[in-house]
């Protein structure tokens, strides 16, 4: 009980809406923050129920033959070996079950693949084990990597609890910054090997591939921070380079672009006089 | 099994026969995608 | 046919002839008998399933809790690697080949495999492969570490572990093609008079299929390798996008090879199924024409769904959609089977000897691993579940509750007709129900923590997850400690047990030509070929 709390408070710390969501004992999924994922929520719940409706069938045939016939209760065995018409039933019925399936299944499909209309647009790129937003015609790039807290407690051995670290694991020093209900387009690649970025509540999951830029889009309707992980094996630290989005009103937004902006000035002034390597290498991925 | 009914010439040949086809099936596969991924290459 | 006959013509066979068992390491170094080949492949299997499972339970171990406290993530990695290509490669097509080895030739009333040296071959190459996919595990870089699907760029990372791996797949996958060239030739050439193909037993037509499959697939995972080998050490670039090559290609290839090879891990298993049901229901099998027709079908779809693994790799829509309804038209098949199994059972007289246990729980766990797997089918929801814990348990319950189960159901079936001995019916089905509890424990909460968002092939979780993650070890610990019954009932039998009849099973219907045979069967199994009606 007492744990549960603690998750609670987590939860609320990382201001997540869907709480439930961070729950422990969590059973399905959490329903997310775009309209999109709302819809992939709907059908994976319309999947689901029309399995258990087969399954209730389905089972419930075998455990009644189970039960029914059992030679111990000195049940005789017929003798049939097929049905014709038995077997059509049960090739047309699922036929039909699966259409109903695939028809809003493509409605949604041909929805995630629309493109169209975007108002920002966020080049994402993998690396091992961070990743790097370049908000393009903005001027703003950046790199997200685990937080210190995280870092520290996740090394083999640290003798730190990680019940004690909110979010642990699920933090980053940079957070993706993004406004509310606008059409964010997210161009994927990767520097190195397959990545492939993912947060729940937003509903899309694509591979940041190097050589090749992916494409998807949300819209969050709520503000927020919601948070994720690299979803495709990238090496050693592949469980350990995760994703924040903090979904804030545009307002804000404009806010933080500007003091982002204002940040990037002042490093490239300090690269241009100091001549230290790493402040080089900022710049350097910055471009 | 040499003395076995079984394994009469006309088997023996059918049996060469067929084990010829496969192996040349699974060369197939084999070649054909790699000439595959290269043809799709630029 | 006169059982009878058969017997009288065996035992004088074996009285003036020195066709029988040579002595010693040389029967089975040099072996040629399809049953001790088969013996070989089933106990190679046995060992793979227990050095793929400590694998298992090292990953389970690092689970158990949040926080890294075993092994480093590399060795993590490794581990879900290798414990996936022992698995696939040295546990579970093993074992079925195994059965194939054993049954097929007494099934079809032939006296051997067709070409019983190269079956020798087979079998000792799939040793060579899986000694040095283990010894890779010792060398410089670690072992191979990117996943089995070994997608490229990440396994070209891999250091001198990856010739190794590559090697030891090309071997393995030598001894499959061979394997089943050797069971293609086999059922086309040496069946019974009177045995036309619509009369074979469905265990032998299911494997059939299957060597179709592995004699189509097998060469392409060996070209993709063969490509990952040159990109890494001849300067290629298949697979490089800088060198105009394209990683998602490797992809494409990987699993045209990858989907087939799952049904080439569960027909047999149908197989195995299909006998086992009909004989402990005491009622022939439902629909056996279908069930025949569907698992051609199931082999046909299975080369036009590969790229429902790669939803999430960018795919036009055009083709979003054909895979995702490909996808969807396999359950119309599986369907058709989980329906006949069941109308089999339907009016039988039902008895529940543990080969029929496992046979159930494969019917209802198996079911509900294709439910998953018909979710996971729908493109859209597939962006939620890809690459989370849901898949883990999706494919985990089709091949642990489903083919590894149907390989024991396969095994408490004809161990006696094997041994000649009846093995402690008990203790087996303790076995069961010790199993079927723990593999439930071990696999179900995963379908919870892949929807709660657990991305799979992690070493460390976010402390949401920690419930789920012990619930599941618990399970793992159990499921793996339960398997050492197993090896103790297996070998107990081998040395002394009740003596077994020919029928094995007091079933009203023998139906099989194993089963007119004695229990064990002659070192030759049909000298003679039985005449089948």
């Amino acid at each position: 009980m007492s744990k549960s709390m603690k998750y609670a408070a987590a939860v609320l710390g990382g201001c997540l809406p869907a709480a439930s969501a961070f729950a422990a004992w969590e059973l399905n999924m959490p329903l997310g923050v775009t309209d999109l994922s709302r819809e992939i929520h709907g059908l994976h719940m319309l999947i689901f129920w029309i399995c258990v409706l087969i399954a209730i069938v389905v089972f419930g045939m075998m455990i009644y033959s189970i039960v029914k016939f059992r030679h111990s209760k000195g049940a005789v065995p017929a003798n049939f070996d097929h049905s014709t018409k038995a077997e059509i039933i049960w090739t047309i019925i699922p036929i039909a079950i699966l259409v109903g399936m695939a028809v809003p299944a493509a409605g949604t499909l041909i929805k995630i693949e629309d493109m169209r209309d975007s108002e920002l647009t966020v080049k994402i790129t993998g690396y091992q084990w961070k990743w790097h937003y370049d908000y393009l015609d903005k001027n703003v790039s950046f790199f997200s990597t685990l937080s210190e807290d995280s870092n520290r407690a996740r090394q083999k051995g640290s003798g730190i609890d990680p019940n004690t670290i909110p979010n642990y694991l699920l933090d980053v020093d940079n957070r993706m910054v993004v406004p509310v209900d606008t059409k964010v387009r997210v161009l994927l690649t990767a520097g190195d090997v397959i990545h492939a970025w993912w947060v729940p509540a937003l509903g899309m999951k694509r591979d940041a591939i190097p050589g090749i830029v992916n494409e998807m889009w949300f819209r969050a309707d709520e503000p927020g921070v919601y948070r994720g992980q690299c979803a495709e094996l990238c090496g050693y630290d592949h469980g350990f380079m995760p994703i924040v989005v903090e979904v804030v009103t545009k307002e804000e937004f404009e806010e933080w672009l500007k003091s982002k902006q204002a940040d990037g000035a002042e490093i490239a002034t300090a690269a241009n006089s100091t001549d230290s390597s790493d402040a080089t290498m900022i710049v350097a991925q910055a471009e | 099994m040499k003395s076995s009914p079984y394994m009469d010439a006309d088997r023996k040949r059918a049996i060469r026969r067929t084990t010829l086809w496969l192996v040349l099936l699974a060369l197939a596969f084999y070649v054909g995608f790699i000439v595959l991924t290269i043809s799709r290459a630029n | 046919m006169s059982t009878a006959h058969t017997h009288a013509h065996a035992a004088d066979h074996e009285a003036h002839d020195h066709h029988g068992p040579e002595k010693g390491w040389r029967r089975w170094l040099f072996a040629t008998n399809h049953k001790d080949i088969g013996t070989m492949y089933l106990l190679f299997s046995l060992l793979m399933f227990f050095i793929g499972g400590a694998m298992a339970l090292v990953i389970r171990a690092e689970l158990f809790q949040p926080g890294l406290q075993l092994v480093d993530p590399g060795f993590f990695n490794t581990m879900t690697t290798v414990h996936a290509l022992i698995m696939v490669f040295g546990a579970v097509m093993p074992a079925t080949v195994g059965l194939a080895n054993w049954m097929i030739p007494i099934q079809i009333g032939a006296p051997d495999m067709a070409l019983p040296r190269m079956n020798n071959f087979s079998f000792w190459l799939l040793c060579a492969a899986f000694t040095l996919l283990l010894l890779s595990l010792f060398v410089a870089g670690g072992g191979p570490a990117s996943g089995w699907t070994l997608y490229p760029p990440l396994v070209l990372q891999t250091g001198n572990a990856l010739p190794l791996a590559i090697f030891a797949i090309h071997l393995a996958g030598a001894s499959s093609i061979m394997g089943a060239i050797n069971i293609i030739v086999t059922i086309m050439n040496m069946r019974a008079p009177g045995m036309s193909l619509l009369k074979m037993p469905v265990f032998v037509w299911t494997w059939l299929i299957t060597a179709y499959l592995l004699i189509a697939v097998m060469p392409v995972f060996a070209g993709a390798v063969t490509m990952l080998l040159t990109d890494r050490f001849f300067g290629t670039t298949f697979f490089e996008a800088a060198g105009g090559g394209d990683p998602v290609m490797y992809q494409h290839i990987f699993w045209f090879f990858g989907h087939p090879e799952v049904y080439i891990m569960i027909l047999p298993a149908f197989g195995i199924v299909s006998e086992i049901i009909p004989t402990f229901s005491r009622k022939p099998l439902f629909g056996y024409d279908a069930m025949v027709y569907a698992t051609a079908a199931i082999a046909f779809l299975s080369f036009i769904v590969w790229a429902h693994h790669m939803f999430t790799v960018g795919m036009p829509l055009a083709g979003q959609l054909f895979f995702m309804l490909a996808t969807m038209l396999i359950a119309v098949p599986t369907g058709v089977k989980v329906f006949n199994w069941t109308a089999t059972m339907f009016k039988g007289s039902i008895s529940f000897e543990p080969p029929m246990l496992f046979a159930i729980a494969f019917l209802f766990l198996f079911t509900i691993g294709g439910f998953s797997g018909l979710m996971l089918g729908v493109a859209p929801a597939d962006f939620q579940y890809h690459d989370t814990y849901f898949v883990v348990a999706h494919f985990h319950y089709v091949l642990v509750p489903g083919a590894v189960f149907a390989i024991m159901a396969g095994v408490y079936y004809w161990l006696p007709k094997w041994t000649g001995h009846m093995y402690n019916m008990k203790l087996a089905k303790v076995h069961f129900w010790l199993s079927v509890i723990f593999v439930n424990l071990l696999f179900f909460p995963q379908h919870f923590l892949g929807l709660a968002g657990m991305p799979r092939r992690i070493p460390d979780y976010s402390t949401q997850f920690a419930d789920w993650n012990m619930v599941s070890s618990i399970g793992a610990f159990g499921f793996g400690l339960s398997q050492l019954l197993f090896v103790y009932i297996i070998f107990a039998t081998i040395r002394s047990g009740a003596k077994a009849t020919d029928k094995v099973w007091d079933t009203a219907k023998p139906h099989g030509l194993e089963w007119t045979l004695s229990s064990p069967p002659p070192y030759h199994s049909f000298e003679v070929a039985p005449e089948v009606k």
